[in-house]
């Protein structure tokens, strides 16, 4: 199995989504997936777990948002995100260290989300508890979409 | 060996004796019909490019766990509807090209990824 895999280029294909076991490639550098149908329903959510990723482009797709996790890949240094529909980030995005290149051109209804009140880990109950599900998203982000119920368990990441 | 952009269809059953072969470049050639049989034998093989050459889920060979020196393979502009399967057994694999083509899923052949 691909354990030494750095490069993978799906671009230009039909990819609606993509697996989850994709995520346990830790050795992975460089994931291209321009020109394909992925909306943010088909990021893992595990996403985060490529520790040594560098380069995620996913161009001219249908992504209304991406997961939280992919701005916990620490590695990561350019993010293209072009020609989607993307309304928000999650404002972790502020927090990618060694972010030099981000492309977010052609997503002619984004709006970027604030830094965090608090950039640091530990700052307190807001930040423990931000609900990362599309819906609450695009809620803050100012779309129509009625505020969920209120849930029961608030669960506290291990970042 | 680079023999890319010519009007081959089909390699002779020698190749298979190119044992020391590090870098197979056949891009650009309808071989369509072509089975690619003598691959497994190619044990010192590198880098495979195949770019627009037709391959297909049934000209693609099936058993290439041999090539384990094979670190670069590049599949791109063939039409394939997903990954063959017998590139997941290429354990040191480290770029694969598979840019324009018709992949609608990569689910089969993923789940055999070791759990670390």
């Amino acid at each position: 199995m691909w354990q030494k895999l750095e490069t993978l280029n799906l671009s230009h294909n039909k990819l609606t989504s993509l697996p989850g076991s994709l995520c346990k490639i830790s050795t992975l550098r460089r994931l291209y997936v321009n020109d394909n149908k992925l909306d943010f329903e088909g990021i893992p959510a595990g996403i985060g777990k490529l520790g040594s990723l560098e380069i995620f482009s996913a161009a001219n797709n249908q992504l209304e948002m991406i997961p939280e996790g992919l701005c916990r890949c620490g590695s990561l240094k350019k993010l293209n995100l072009s020609s989607n529909r993307l309304i928000t980030l999650p404002d972790t995005i502020h927090l990618i260290h060694d972010l030099v290149a981000v492309d977010l051109r052609n997503n002619p209804d984004l709006i970027m989300p604030p830094k965090p009140a608090e950039m640091t880990r530990g700052a307190g109950l807001e930040f423990y508890n931000i609900d990362f599900s599309l819906q609450n998203q695009l809620r803050l982000a100012g779309a129509n979409i009625p505020a969920p119920a209120p849930t029961q368990s608030i669960s506290i990441r291990k970042l | 060996m680079d023999l890319s952009n010519n009007n081959l269809e089909t390699l002779p059953p020698q190749t298979r004796r190119l044992a020391n072969l590090q870098t197979l470049t056949l891009n650009n050639n309808p071989l369509g019909h072509f089975q690619l049989r003598q691959l497994p034998s190619l044990l010192n093989l590198e880098t495979l490019q195949m770019r627009n050459t037709q391959r297909n889920l049934g000209n693609f060979p099936t058993n290439l766990e041999n090539l384990i020196l094979l670190t670069e393979v590049d599949l791109a502009q063939n039409a394939l509807p997903k990954l063959p399967d017998s590139l997941y057994s290429l354990v040191n694999l480290k770029r694969l090209n598979l840019s324009e083509n018709e992949i609608t899923e990569l689910s089969i052949g993923m789940y055999i990824l070791n759990d670390d």
